[in-house]
């Protein structure tokens, strides 16, 4: 580095120093590779594994930066190459994921190795940070992380992988246990011997437990102490590829078989779930069409957008929305749907406005908070404020603040005290909110924003705003 | 069904690897890991592991008393 401030590497991306990842001038994506990152990206360039996954949306598009020779006299250093990435619409970590997120990113990374290995290239490690989404379909990022096979090595990545994409899926899977607080709680996984303490002995018998996480557990427990260079043993006894890809393709037919049975029994029930009446439905969706459809938005998210309803409206007409709930299952059932139907504009994550993402890792700056990921110009919160000020006791005034500290239009639902989902709220609580009446909420919401629409709904309880804030120029 | 035959397999050999306690020093916390990807190699890790041990075995039955220098 010039040590003239350029480039600033992203803060996440410290952990393999041979390829460093920077935020150009214009915005691009950038890669700063070492001699050996360099050499590494010449084979791979070169591979039918890059053309195929580049292809295929696998892999990111990447090239050698158009403008290398004046990035590298500027970033100085002893960096030998710059790439450059496409840009991924919204970054998100895999403790936002559902669990069929986190499946099909693990298995994207296992079908690279399994390609890797075919043509005398590995993957340096195994973890789900690798992975983004364009949509609802999972991308490799980390170039820098597909590299020459060292001859007679065991894949380094396998501890990871089993740390933040097996054991995360099997606590879900086998237990019920949402894996999300997990990796939310430890960047680095759950371990081996936290899983094994998981398990129990009819457990055992459940494909992977005994061997990836039991055995597993056991070893690293045995050979913390050891002396011994096995690195080398293993090279001399003569460990070779075959393994690694046994391993990886017996780690595939196990992931894929995985599902979270919870899903299958609440499905129905989330359908039925609605308590609106069809005309107000009709009202809410015309509303939000009305806003959505006067022009393309840049980015918008949908705040509590359950499965992703009004965010599959918002994608029609806008470049990408990042749909957020709190719900597992709801999130879940977003994913799948998405998938399925092929919408590549719509971002599922799994989140909760009352606590949400943080920042993680080395100074906090690793992973970052999710208003630090890029800034909507347009926020749905439909059907979101009850639980946010009944359900969490966030003060109204604070929702409404906050709200408009993110500088974008918003299409916001209030929820009346007489709505019978209110009224559940309250039902076991002591009502101290007194704060939460319609009146007071459209002073606050004045105060911030410029209401440019109000249209109650015709149930009678709920009234939807379209409003922006003051001093924007949306 | 094969699963399990393999998952017993697994069992076996690695108590047959853990027999003797390694040594009290420091070493990169991933080689238990690195050592079960031989048993997750399927037949090809079959070999590794009688070569990786061989000398140990050798040594039990009393044909060689070293093991080999590490």
């Amino acid at each position: 580095m010039t040590g003239a401030g350029f480039p600033e590497f992203e803060p996440g991306s410290f952990r393999d120093r041979s390829a460093r990842v920077f935020v150009g001038q214009d915005g691009g994506v950038y890669r700063a590779l070492s001699q050996a990152a360099l050499a590494d990206w010449d084979v791979l360039s070169a591979s039918q594994l890059f053309h195929r996954f580049t292809q295929t949306g696998g892999l990111v598009a990447t090239e050698r930066a158009p403008d290398e020779t004046a990035l590298l006299a500027r970033i100085g250093g002893a960096w030998h190459a710059v790439l450059r990435h496409a840009t991924i619409p919204f970054v998100s970590y895999p403790y936002e994921w559902s669990f069929s997120m986190l499946q099909d990113a693990s298995l994207l990374q296992l079908d690279l190795l399994v390609a890797a290995l075919d043509e005398d290239l590995i993957l340096k490690d195994g973890t789900p940070f690798n992975v983004q989404w364009d949509g609802a379909r999972p991308v490799f990022i980390d170039i820098g992380s597909i590299a020459r096979m060292k001859k007679g090595e065991p894949w380094a990545g396998y501890r990871q992988f089993c740390r933040q994409c097996l054991y995360p899926l099997l606590i879900q899977a086998y237990k019920d246990a949402p894996f999300q607080p997990w990796l939310r709680g430890s960047l680095e996984g759950i371990s081996a011997e936290a899983c094994s303490a998981l398990m129990s002995a009819r457990d055992l018998l459940r494909p992977g437990v005994l061997t990836h996480v039991y055995l597993q557990a056991q070893a690293e427990a045995r050979t913390a102490t050891a002396t011994r260079n096995l690195k080398d043993e293993l090279r001399r006894a003569g460990f070779n590829p075959d393994l690694i890809k046994a391993n990886a393709k017996r780690l595939r037919r196990l992931v894929e078989g995985l599902t979270w049975r919870r899903q299958q029994s609440v499905w129905s029930e989330y359908a039925d779930q609605n308590t609106y009446e069809p005309q107000e439905a009709e009202q809410k969706i015309a509303f939000v069409s009305d806003v959505t459809t006067a022009r393309e938005r840049r980015l918008v998210w949908d705040l509590g957008s359950n499965t992703g309803r009004f965010a599959r409206l918002a994608a029609k007409h806008a470049r990408y929305v990042v749909a957020v709930d709190a719900d597992e299952l709801s999130v879940e059932r977003m994913y799948r749907g998405l998938k399925s139907d092929r919408v590549t504009n719509v971002l599922p994550l799994i989140g909760n406005i009352a606590d949400p993402s943080p920042g993680l890792g080395w100074r906090g700056r690793e992973r970052l908070p999710l208003t630090e990921r890029g800034r909507p110009d347009l926020v749905f919160c439909l059907a979101l404020i009850h639980h946010v000020v009944l359900g969490a006791n966030v003060p109204l005034e604070e929702f409404v603040d906050w709200l408009a500290g993110l500088g974008a239009e918003i299409v916001i639902e209030f929820v009346g005290r007489s709505d019978s989902m209110v009224e559940a709220l309250l039902r076991h609580k002591e009502d101290l909110f007194a704060d939460y009446d319609q009146e007071n909420f459209e002073r606050r919401l004045a105060a911030r924003f410029e209401i440019l629409r109000r249209e109650p709904l015709t149930g009678g309880t709920r009234t939807l705003y379209h409003a922006r804030p003051r001093g924007g120029h949306p | 069904m094969t699963t399990r035959v393999f998952a017993f397999t697994l069992l076996v050999c690695w108590c047959v690897l853990f027999v003797e306690r390694p040594a009290f020093a420091y070493l990169d916390p991933g080689s238990g890991s690195m050592l079960l990807q031989v048993l997750l190699g399927g037949v090809a890790g079959v070999a590794v592991i009688a070569k990786l041990y061989w000398g140990r075995i050798l040594s039990l039955f009393g044909i060689r008393r070293d093991p080999p220098k590490e």
